[in-house]
């Protein structure tokens, strides 16, 4: 962000827009973790194009652009939506995809309607109304932030109270009933809540995009974190920023429309969020797949060195790289060594390679839950002898020492595989 | 010995996570073949596998000896009734017809002749009167009937069919099982998904006992024994288990080579 | 109030395009698609944006093109977020077509000007304009509104595909296991449907707008739905229905001096309303009571 922009902030009036912003665009976020762990996250979408015709008829019946008015118009029919699309849903053969775009579609339409007679009735004070569509936060000023900042603060609080029945609702509904809460309550509230933070998310964002800002931040936190409790702290603190970066936008560029500034900068956070989270990243992922990769590799190496000395039970004999090659199916294993040789498994003496007593002992125990695995796939699974080598050669890669005990354990200690090799253990 | 599918050292994973093992087994042509095994076992996952709708992550599986793609108009699938919706707006007849579709091909021409077949098909099962009934509109039973009407339909070599008689009425079951005989002994294979123990072992010429591994495959007065009944039902191996999690967890190839494989 | 030329254009161009959304938006519906549709509706903005800016004109086929590859790519996308980043379905939906939609209105603002396409048009669309874009040959033949050919080729072309392909259409919707079983390609028809679809609201966008397209896809399929068990039955139901709806919604904009698009969203709804209360099959009033519904 540039320097005019912290500049901006010292303005009174852009103190309003962007608190209001945050405010708004947080507390939307807040309730969005919810939605989208229920899997909800369209409807929510459809709770946000159905509060349109509320907002022309909270405007037709208050006559001037009255928050509160509004904002119960915008609950009404947002929350009309929910319940419409569960009774088709629940009622005719329609499945709730189809009832979404229904609902979504023809109340949104409606709400056009009743927009476009209200501005040809010439009414004076209807000018603005059309900014519900992509967002106001620019014109949020003293008495709105009051009205908005109330609610936000109630829906904050709300979710407090309720964090735990939520979790639980979202987790395993099944469950919550089954431990006694009363489910359809919560659900209700949970609703309620939901309409309420797209009700007062439209204001930032407007009605065409306020689903973005319930699923978006959401989904970012999602990649970062495995707890929900830090999961509503980061989506709605990367609904904030979002918030503030549209409102500040809107403010440096009044013709700009705020609610697709928001987006995108929420857009642009889920986007980095899934390339790069640790973990649950697409790289992290890709680069643990690569290491895994490289580990195999190594590991095969070293397998090499050791069944190279199982004829003469020379292990720690040195073998030319040429030896190693003819043994092992490798495209790079001049890098494979040198990787070895850093980490302290093999030893280099000119062309000449040798295992050292840790690349020794790494080798044995590879090759020993190689040949207990064929064992196994052989006493316990009934697979001949022949066709157990392939599953091995990875198995022997993946094990942990506890299942590697647990392995030995069942098998008794056995000293040779199907194929009569022995089955090599530690010497203690 | 005519095999009508061969399965050669098959491990099946989602997303990583092995559901079949190493699977090996030769299932004989012109025989009733049972698939047993508990809720989970990887019987859907086999079938699915054979039919090529899951990419296998090793081994492979031959059909009359050869690849799927040969000899796909001679291979019949009939679905998980759970996969089908039942809503959908489509007849009786309609899905009798589509039996038709593997040899007419998607653009060809349904002759009088298609038909009549699929008709016939019908007939066979019981379902002619139902022609034209919508199939959500249908009891289980008549359902499972509409669906072997369009595997009859297509007139082919090997039939599997998952589950056949879930949701079915015994008179149904046994209808159809007698059904199921008479084509086999026209040289017919049929592999059946079946969950019912009792039944099996008269039922069966050959079964397929699976969970996770395969536990035996062979005629079924040979394998139908105490033991192997114990083996397949009586729990799961704790140590594949722990395994096949360990996998999925480490996002671990199924075998070396298919590391950059999805 | 006396029906004129200009009415009856508008009233044929709405019609048709009612038609090519009925009979993409019934395959939509049948696949549990809906919503991806909905996706593609809104996604194809900033492909219209840049086309629009690049081409500098409406309807070129230059544009069509390049907003269905944004179609597709939308379809691509939607899919590699669910499998590749693991993000779950109705969010990769969601953060989808909101971030394209947002940066084509973003476009917009920017390149307020310099293209003939404003906010409003993007939501209301400009059905009241088609008997005034009149397409001249380079000779000098009057041939009539330009949006009247346009949507009349593609109507046609969608008819004939979905005539030449219903048996696969079919099959790969309602069984696509069986499909593939015996050989069928059911990610090829996937993505012929989904191009289609995008096409679609390419064409259908400009003239009513991003929502309306979303309705006249849904609503008159769910209204066929509700009143046939037939598949062929249900396409023709489904494009009746978008056509009496285009009709009944044109009056309605003009008795009550408003919206256009709106009217015909609302008057979709409505019809869908009575189909539902009074389908003899399906309707709430005949309906037999449901099985329990096992979860
Ligand atoms: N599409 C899928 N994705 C992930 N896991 C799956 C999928 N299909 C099946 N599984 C898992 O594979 C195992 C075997 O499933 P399945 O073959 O359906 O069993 P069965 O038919 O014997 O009851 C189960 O543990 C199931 O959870
Ligand atoms: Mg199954």
């Amino acid at each position: 962000m540039s320097a005019s922009y912290f500049f901006l902030l010292s303005d009174p009036n852009v103190q309003y827009v962007a608190l209001g912003a945050m405010l708004l665009t947080g507390s939307s976020a807040l309730m969005g973790t919810f939605a989208l762990l229920s899997k909800k996250s369209l409807v929510g979408d459809a709770i946000a194009h159905a509060v349109l015709p509320g907002v022309c008829l909270g405007f037709i019946l208050a006559g001037t652009k009255e928050p509160l008015w509004i904002l119960a118009g915008a609950f009404l029919t947002g929350a009309l939506s929910v319940y419409l699309i569960d009774f088709i849903v629940h009622n005719s053969h329609i499945k709730e995809d189809t009832a979404i775009g229904l609902v979504l579609s023809v109340m949104f339409g409606a709400g056009i309607v009743l927009l476009t007679a209200i501005q040809k009735t010439g009414n004076a004070a209807q000018s603005g109304l059309d900014q519900y569509l992509f967002g106001r936060a620019a014109a949020i000023n003293r008495q709105d932030l009051l009205v908005f900042g109330t609610t936000s603060v109630l829906i904050m609080a709300l979710v407090i109270v309720f964090f735990r029945s939520f979790t639980l609702l979202a987790f395993d509904r099944h469950f919550a009933h089954a431990l006694g809460f009363n489910v359809k309550f919560i659900q209700f509230i949970q609703t309620t809540l939901i309409v309420l933070a797209v009700v007062i998310g439209i204001q930032a964002v407007g009605v065409v995009l306020m689903a973005a800002i319930l699923i978006t931040p959401a989904a970012a936190a999602r990649y970062w974190c495995n707890s929900v409790k830090t999961m509503l702290w980061l989506s709605s603190a990367f609904g904030m920023i979002s918030g503030l970066c549209g409102a500040l936008i809107s403010y440096a560029a009044p013709a700009m429309p705020t609610g697709p500034w928001i987006v995108v900068v929420a857009s642009v956070i889920a986007f980095v969020s899934l390339l790069v989270a640790p973990e649950k990243g697409m790289l992290s992922r890709s680069l643990r797949q690569r290491r895994l990769q490289q580990t195999i590799a190594q590991e095969n190496l070293l397998k090499t060195l050791y069944k190279l000395g199982e004829k003469n039970e020379d292990f720690l004999h040195e073998r030319t790289a040429q030896e190693i090659m003819r043994n092992l199916k490798s495209a790079r294993p001049q890098k494979l060594l040198r990787q070895l040789l850093k980490q302290g498994y093999v030893e280099r003496n000119n062309n000449h390679w040798k295992l050292t007593e840790a690349g020794y002992l790494r080798a044995q125990r590879i090759v020993k839950i190689h040949r207990l695995w064929e064992l196994y796939l052989t006493t316990y699974m009934n697979i001949a002898p022949d066709h157990v080598h392939d599953d091995a050669e990875t198995i022997e890669h993946l094990l942990t020492p506890e299942l590697e005990k647990e392995l030995e354990r069942q098998l008794g200690y056995p000293s040779t595989d199907p194929h009569q090799s022995q089955i090599p253990y530690r010497k203690t | 010995m005519d095999y009508a599918i061969e399965i050669h050292d098959l491990t099946v994973a989602f997303d990583r996570k092995p559901v079949l093992w190493n699977i090996d087994a030769h299932l004989p042509a012109g025989k009733l073949i049972g698939i047993l095994g508990p809720n989970g076992a990887g019987k859907s996952t086999l079938i699915k596998t054979i039919m090529g709708l899951i990419p296998a992550g090793s081994g492979y599986v031959k059909i009359f000896g050869q690849p799927l793609k040969e000899v796909r108009k001679r291979v019949s699938y009939v679905p998980q009734r759970e996969t089908i919706d039942w809503d959908f707006p489509v007849s009786v007849m309609d899905v009798a017809l589509m039996g038709r579709y593997a040899h007419t091909g998607m653009f060809g021409k349904l002759r009088r002749a298609d038909r009549d077949i699929a008709l016939d098909a019908l007939r066979k099962v019981g379902m002619e009167a139902f022609a034209n009934r919508q199939i959500g509109r249908l009891s289980g039973g008549q359902q499972q009937r509409t669906f072997l009407a369009r595997a009859l339909a297509q007139r082919a070599d090997l039939y599997l069919m998952d589950e056949p008689f879930a949701g079915v009425d015994a008179a149904t079951e046994k209808a159809v099982i007698t059904l199921l005989r008479e084509m086999t002994t026209q040289g017919k294979t049929v592999l059946v998904v079946h969950h019912n123990l009792q039944s099996a072992r008269q039922y069966f010429d050959h079964l397929l006992l699976l969970n996770t591994r395969l536990v035996a495959c062979g005629p079924a007065p040979e394998v139908f024994t105490p033991d192997n009944l114990r083996d397949t039902y009586g729990g799961n191996l704790t140590l594949l288990t722990d395994v096949a999690n360990l996998m999925h967890q480490e996002q671990h190839p199924v075998r070396e080579n298919k590391l950059q494989q999805e | 109030m006396p029906i004129g030329y200009e009415d009856i254009t508008i009233l044929i161009t709405g019609t048709l395009i009612a038609i090519c959304c009925a009979l993409t938006g019934s395959l939509l519906m049948l696949r549990r698609m809906a919503l991806a549709g909905d996706a593609i509706a809104h996604a194809v903005l900033p492909g219209i944006v840049i086309a629009f800016l690049l081409s500098g004109s409406r309807s070129s086929p230059f544009m069509i093109a390049g907003a269905a590859a944004i179609g597709l790519f939308t379809t691509f996308s939607i899919e590699m977020l669910q499998k590749k980043a693991r993000l779950q379905n109705d969010a990769s939906i969601g953060l989808t077509f909101t971030f394209l939609f947002a940066t084509g209105i973003i476009l917009l603002s920017m390149l307020a000007g310099q293209v003939d396409l404003d906010q409003d048009c993007v939501l209301y669309g400009e059905l009241a304009y088609v008997p005034l874009d009149v397409w001249i040959t380079p000779s000098g033949t009057v041939m009539g509104p330009r949006a009247l050919w346009v949507t009349a080729v593609l109507c046609l072309l969608l008819l004939a595909l979905i005539i030449v392909a219903r048996r696969p259409l079919l099959l790969t919707t309602f069984d696509p296991a069986y499909a593939s079983a015996i050989g069928v390609s059911v990610p090829f028809y996937h993505y012929l449907l989904m191009g289609s679809v995008s096409v679609t609201t390419v064409v259908s966008f400009e003239l009513v707008g991003a929502i309306l397209v979303v309705a006249l896809l849904i609503a008159p399929a769910a209204t066929a739905y509700m009143l046939t068990d037939n598949f062929r039955m249900l396409l023709v139901l489904a494009c009746l229905a978008g056509a009496v709806a285009v009709a009944a919604g044109y009056a309605m904009a003009a008795t009550l001096d408003t919206s256009i698009a709106g009217s015909i969203a609302t008057a979709n709804g409505l019809l869908f309303m009575l189909a539902f209360i009074f389908s003899p099959q399906h309707g709430l009033l005949f309906r037999k009571k449901r099985k329990p519904v096992i979860h």
